[in-house]
């Protein structure tokens, strides 16, 4: 509560309006929501919910193709593996803003920050689902911590960096709420979270690569290298940056009335100045997976139905991003680093799928289909998670600047 | 692949080759995605940044060039230059009916009158802020005038000028601290229009200005006040 309304009586109905039903009585609010998105929103969860009740009353094996050959399927190859490499725009952005002072990003921190929060959040969810038994996740948090396992650091990682995101995020949930002094505490903090952030980012992004070190007999041998840990981590950082490109296009345009009316002009040049640092990024990352490939030495399997997926991955989706979005930068072309940087977000998804479900058993007998009701719980996670983007950028200051804390963000 | 000497050596041989193959393909990219800096012109005077200022309401990026008549100019190139209207020039205009752009292949002379804004049938000269000849003209721009208002920095940008004596012609115009200066000017003196105007709580009080500024305050003579900021009205600068 604000100092200012201190003398008044609180008014919980009208905060419940002004908070919640952006600023309109209910039945007007319930109406608003009758759009042709919200329509296609119930056509996904209205049989997703129930699929996922279903999942967790009587198990995975009632819902997915899954077996003990086949223990990964999309859940872990799409909502965790890309999950966790797309919202890496959080420690990105941060870190090149607070630690390297690159300022002028500063009005994309806010929804990069928001966008990874939300991120991790439904890659926890989506892991739950494939784990099943949620009651019993504190127990390598609290007393079995098995520490000879690479899960134990990927688990604890997400976990705290989960937290240090929410609390990145806090200072606009306390701005949104008028809790000026929590908001002062929280802004403080944000130069201690976004090292702490940088450091169990670089540990877990590596670390989900690092679990394929475990099993080099069940990758393909052109996925397959020692340097797993070290792609994960530089194609995480070129997702973080196109994934904030593109959020960013989607958000000036799914959100006109929540965007400061002058920063269109700005978000073309925070574009290619993200597009120049994604091509160089890209660069690297296409000399490594070379370095890769050299390293692992089976050129014979280029030429073979795998190889030419390998090698349609490496050039159309690293190498070609890379040299795009050198040219749109060199000719100022925003709207062209945006279609870039919407096939590289496309590209880092094939290439967590590749690992951990396409080229995984590549040699098994027993390949995996997903199931309809593993793609149906997966959409519903990921659609919740949108609809969750929706509900705080519509409500908080991610976009722009809070009225009351101009410059805040 | 069998492990003897030759093939551990072809293998070992090979990666070296990539590294130091990197290093200089490194060097080439990076040249590549950094297009040609403002601050490598031989006249620029303060280092560009990413970053767009603000000087007051009005925006002028940093990276643009200003001419005193309100028209911007964009280096794109070692004689190649965008040419648009700025901000406070269509905030000053407001609706914008037609635009009268040079057509391609013309001859443009700097701080002589190269194109006209048009608003309720009458028409305002702005002044090109460069020499050369015209390339390319905004088309989209003419066929909808509001992408001016909408961009006035990005799609509303109206010709491209090939400008053999580019260098000369920049230091004509601002950039910078310099631009950001003669934009406090410019609204210092719009302010002093409003206190005259006696319009209540304006922008000089913190208010903040309205689109078609020069109707407000000069209702049916708006043109010959925006020709006076334009410097198209052949009197005293604006």
């Amino acid at each position: 509560m604000t100092d200012t309304t201190l003398d008044r009586r609180f008014d919980a109905r009208a905060w419940m309006t002004d908070k919640f039903f952006l600023g309109m009585p209910l039945g007007a609010y319930l109406r608003s929501l009758l759009t042709p998105g919200n329509a296609l929103v119930a056509l996904i969860l209205v049989p997703g919910i129930p699929a996922v009740i279903y999942r967790f009353v009587y198990g995975i094996g009632a819902v997915s193709n899954l077996t003990q050959a086949n223990p990964w399927g999309i859940w872990i190859g799409l909502d965790v593996m890309s999950g966790v490499a797309l919202a890496a725009g959080g420690f990105t952005l941060a870190s090149a803003v607070y630690i390297f002072g690159l300022k002028e990003y500063h009005p994309v921190v806010r929804p990069a920050v928001l966008t990874g929060f939300l991120g991790y959040l439904f890659v926890v969810i989506g892991l739950t689902a494939d784990l099943g038994r949620p009651w019993k996740l504190p127990v390598p948090m609290v007393y079995s911590y098995g520490t000879g396992s690479v899960m134990f650091e990927v688990g604890w990682c997400v976990a705290l960096y989960l937290m240090v995101l929410a609390l990145e995020f806090s200072p606009a949930a306390f701005e949104w709420l008028g809790l000026k002094k929590a908001r002062e505490w929280a802004i403080r903090l944000t130069l201690g979270l976004t090292i702490l952030g940088l450091c169990l980012s670089t540990l877990h992004q590596s670390s989900l690569g690092a679990l394929f070190l475990m099993m080099p007999h069940r990758v393909h041998p052109l996925w397959y290298s020692g340097f797993v840990p070290v792609f994960f981590f530089v194609s995480a950082i070129a997702a973080g940056l196109t994934m904030v490109i593109v959020e960013s296009a989607l958000s000036h345009r799914a959100f006109v009335s929540r965007v400061d009316p002058h920063s269109h002009e700005k978000l073309d040049t925070l574009t290619l100045g993200l597009a120049r640092a994604a091509a160089i990024v890209l660069f690297a990352y296409f000399f490594l997976k070379l370095q890769g490939l050299v390293d692992g030495g089976r050129f014979d399997l280029l030429n073979t139905p795998y190889g030419y997926w390998f090698l349609f991955e490496v050039l159309g989706f690293i190498l070609a991003p890379s040299l795009l979005f050198g040219v749109a930068v060199r000719r100022s072309n925003a709207t062209l680093a945006r279609w870039v940087a919407g096939w590289t977000v496309l590209g880092i998804v094939v290439n967590r799928l590749n690992l951990s479900v396409i080229a995984f058993n590549w040699n098994a007998p027993e390949r995996y289909v997903p199931s309809f009701l593993e793609i149906l719980i997966s959409a519903t996670i990921i659609t919740i998670g949108v609809m969750t983007f929706r509900w705080i950028v519509n409500r908080m200051p991610v976009l722009r600047d809070d009225p009351a804390y101009p410059q805040a963000h | 692949m069998g492990h003897d000497l030759i093939t551990i050596y072809w293998l070992k041989g090979l990666e070296y080759v990539l590294a130091v193959s990197y290093l200089p393909l490194f060097v080439l990219f990076w040249k590549f995605v950094t297009p040609t800096r403002l601050a490598e012109a031989p006249v620029t005077v303060a280092a560009p940044s990413w970053a767009d200022d603000l000087a007051g309401y009005f925006q002028l990026p940093a990276r643009l060039f200003f001419h005193p008549g309100h028209a911007w100019a964009r280096v794109d190139g070692p004689d190649m230059v965008t040419v648009g209207m700025n901000d406070f020039a269509q905030h000053l205009v407001g609706r914008i009916d037609r635009l009268q752009l040079p057509r391609v292949g013309a001859e443009v002379v700097q701080g002589m009158p190269a194109l006209a804004v048009e608003s309720a049938h009458r028409a305002v000269d702005m002044l090109s802020p460069v020499s050369g000849t015209v390339v390319d003209v905004n088309t989209a721009a003419v066929g909808d005038p509001a992408t001016v208002k909408q961009s006035p920095y990005g799609e509303g940008w109206l010709f491209r000028v090939k400008s053999p004596q580019l260098a000369a012609n920049l230091k004509s115009l601002m950039n910078g601290v310099f631009a950001r200066r003669w934009m406090d000017a410019v609204t210092d003196q719009l302010a002093g229009e409003f206190s005259r105007e006696e319009l209540g709580h304006v922008y000089a009080d913190g208010g903040t200005p309205v689109d078609g500024l020069a109707r407000s305050l000069a209702h049916d003579e708006w043109d010959a006040m925006a020709r006076r900021y334009f410097l198209t009205d052949g009197g005293s600068n604006a």
